[in-house]
């Protein structure tokens, strides 16, 4: 390349150059005189508005006129019981994007309860014209300011011409959700200095439900004296709220241990209150000993014991006995005692009985004889007459009761007297014949 | 098995084998002699019954009769009870007609009397002695509404009424005359 190309060339870079320290200097000197908010590049800030027209600049805010658009937004109020005055409209002429910047300031001086804790704003939101919500990030810090707080944050509107409005909630030890709602948004003849009411937007959230130990919740209740409850009204200032409970009822439920014996209706029994007594039962042959908290039951179940919870009770059942006294030939021979409804003959073997004949029996309660399955069983007290049986008898009684056994003894003994008589004939054979 | 080993098995085998059978035929000849050579009978205690039967049963006592049979696998009876000797030809007014015992006349409904397999048992209660005696019982049997000028007679006297037992096939009877006794325990 030659010098006088070169020369050329670099001519054109210097103009170039030139133009754009030109241009940096006229646009830190517009992002200058616009004072709080940022600059984008082909974006400018035309500065604050009160009406959608964005023909009247002298912006008051919560009956405040702002003074400097970097500075705090005052609300009136920012107390719950008082609506407050919020009101920022802005307009973004550029093409650009172009951040905006708001406050809120508690002049009430009481602050947001709890705030220090955590504050949020949700709901924030900035609105283009065709109504597409545009995310944005949120920047937040609490800042001491007139006795008060103030919270600020932050947006971005990335595109032209856009509006721009927002909702907060403040988290604190309640709930309490709050919205712009903006009015006389067309501007139609409201005094200079519109205001837009902030409207409370959302009922109160309850915490979740309570819980103490024995005890049901029963609900939040406007007064101490727990007879106005809460039923969901609209929270329009700061409330106390009563929680109510009562002592939870527990039941106790009844296992008898006997198919044939039905289980009491369960009970039910107040909490932290003694269960009382319980219902008896009976089951033939057997004495009702009591409930019991425990299947083995060895934990009896006590009456006066505060119910912690639900129960189980187990009943526990004695066999009952019944005396049986043997007589033979006018003297007691023997006296046993047998589980209720044991067959006669049980009791017989049990005393030692088997070779006499029973020739009568007398019932304590002189009910009259109880024969089940062709057997005399014995469900009370009960006395038994009986004769020996002479040798000849108990033989012939032996083979009555038991001739299958014996006639299939012999007739195996047979059999096998046989087959080995065979066997041992057939070896004979054989060794003569060699 | 050597050949002396088998043969003493086959003799102590034999011998058991005859042992058994000899002295099951002979036990059950004994009970079949004993018994009066008849197949059928009524123990009663010791008491081996056959024929006809004279026995004071006691009272408030359930009484127990065994139907057995000397052929063992047999089975089945026929229980019922009537009229002795002693109450048969005496009359009272049924249904305001006179009517007359007679030796087959069931008296069975008026006693507690259950049956089983095997067995009976008999409850004399104290209506025979003292809840009405005769007329107790015909009342239980007819209803007290329907009878009248029953005889009044002492049950514990003479044995008025007879347990008629039958085998199954009613080849065998055994006719057991009681009368009404004491208390069990109690000196007749």
């Amino acid at each position: 390349m030659s010098s006088y190309g070169r020369k050329r060339k670099s001519g054109w870079v210097g103009a170039v150059l030139a133009v754009l320290v030109v241009a940096a200097l006229v646009g830190a000197l517009g992002w200058l005189s616009k004072g709080f908010q940022d600059w984008n590049a082909g974006t400018w800030f035309d500065g604050w508005f009160h009406n959608e027209e964005q023909t009247e600049t002298d912006s008051s805010i919560g009956g405040r006129e702002i003074t400097a658009l970097s500075g705090p937004l005052q609300l009136s109020s920012m107390s719950v019981e008082t609506d407050y005055d919020v009101a920022l409209y802005f307009n973004n002429n550029g093409g650009g994007s172009v951040n905006y910047g708001f406050s809120v300031a508690d002049l009430s001086g009481k602050g947001f309860d709890d705030l220090s804790v955590e504050i949020q704003i949700s709901g924030q939101f900035l609105r283009s014209d065709n109504g597409q919500m545009i995310d944005s990030y949120i920047l937040l810090y609490p800042d001491a300011y007139d006795g008060g707080y103030v919270y600020s944050f932050f947006g971005s509107v990335p595109k032209s011409n856009n509006k721009g409005g927002y909702s907060i909630s403040f988290i604190d030890g309640n709930v309490y959700t709050f919205g712009a709602d903006i009015t006389d948004w067309a501007g139609d003849g409201e005094p200079v200095g519109y205001t837009e009411t902030l409207t409370y937007v959302s009922e109160l959230s309850l915490p979740p439900d309570p819980t103490i130990p024995h005890y049901d919740f029963v609900g939040w209740y406007l007064d101490a004296e727990l007879s106005v409850p809460y039923q969901g009204q609209t929270i329009t200032s700061n409330m106390t709220f009563y929680a109510k409970f009562v002592l939870t009822t527990y039941h106790i439920y009844f296992v008898t241990g006997f198919a044939d014996v039905s289980a009491p209706a369960a009970v039910s029994v107040t909490a932290l209150t003694a269960g009382g007594s319980m219902p008896s039962l009976s089951h033939v042959g057997y004495t009702f000993e009591g409930w019991y908290t425990d299947t083995a039951r060895t934990i009896p179940y006590s009456s006066t014991a505060e119910m912690t919870g639900n129960m189980v009770l187990y009943a526990k059942w004695e066999q009952s006995f019944v005396t049986v006294t043997f007589m033979v030939d006018g003297s007691v021979y023997a006296t046993v005692q047998v589980p209720y409804g044991s067959s006669l003959s049980a009791a017989q073997a049990q005393a030692g009985l088997q070779g006499f004949s029973v020739i009568s029996f007398s019932l304590a309660d002189l009910s009259a004889p109880n024969v089940v399955d062709n057997v005399i069983v014995l469900n009370t007290d009960a006395t038994i007459y009986a004769e020996s049986m002479t040798p000849i008898q108990k033989v012939g009684s032996v083979i009555t009761e038991h001739w299958r056994v014996l006639l299939g003894g012999i007739l195996s003994v047979a059999v096998v007297f046989g087959v080995v008589s065979v066997f041992t004939r057939g070896k004979r054979h054989s060794k003569r014949r060699y | 098995m050597s050949k002396k080993g088998i043969g003493v098995f086959s003799s102590v085998a034999l011998f058991l084998g005859l042992f058994m059978g000899i002295a099951f035929l002979a036990s059950y000849l004994a009970v079949f002699i004993n018994n009066g050579q008849k197949n059928f009978y009524v123990q009663y205690g010791s008491a081996e019954l056959s024929g006809t039967e004279n026995l004071i049963l006691p009272l408030n006592a359930n009484s127990i009769f065994y139907c057995k049979y000397v052929v063992p696998n047999a089975q089945g009876y026929n229980v019922k009870i009537v009229p002795s000797e002693h109450l048969v030809g005496l009359d009272f007014k049924l249904n305001g007609e006179w009517n007359m015992f007679r030796n087959d006349t069931d008296l069975t409904a008026g006693f507690d009397l259950v049956k089983c397999d095997g067995y009976f048992i008999l409850t004399l209660d104290h209506v025979g002695v003292t809840g009405g005696g005769l007329y107790g019982i015909l009342g239980f049997v007819y209803g007290y509404d329907a009878i009248s000028d029953v005889p009044d007679l002492n049950l514990r006297e003479k044995a008025y009424f007879t347990i008629a037992v039958t085998s199954h096939n009613n080849d065998t009877a055994v006719n057991i005359n009681f009368s009404y006794g004491y208390l069990n325990g109690d000196a007749l």
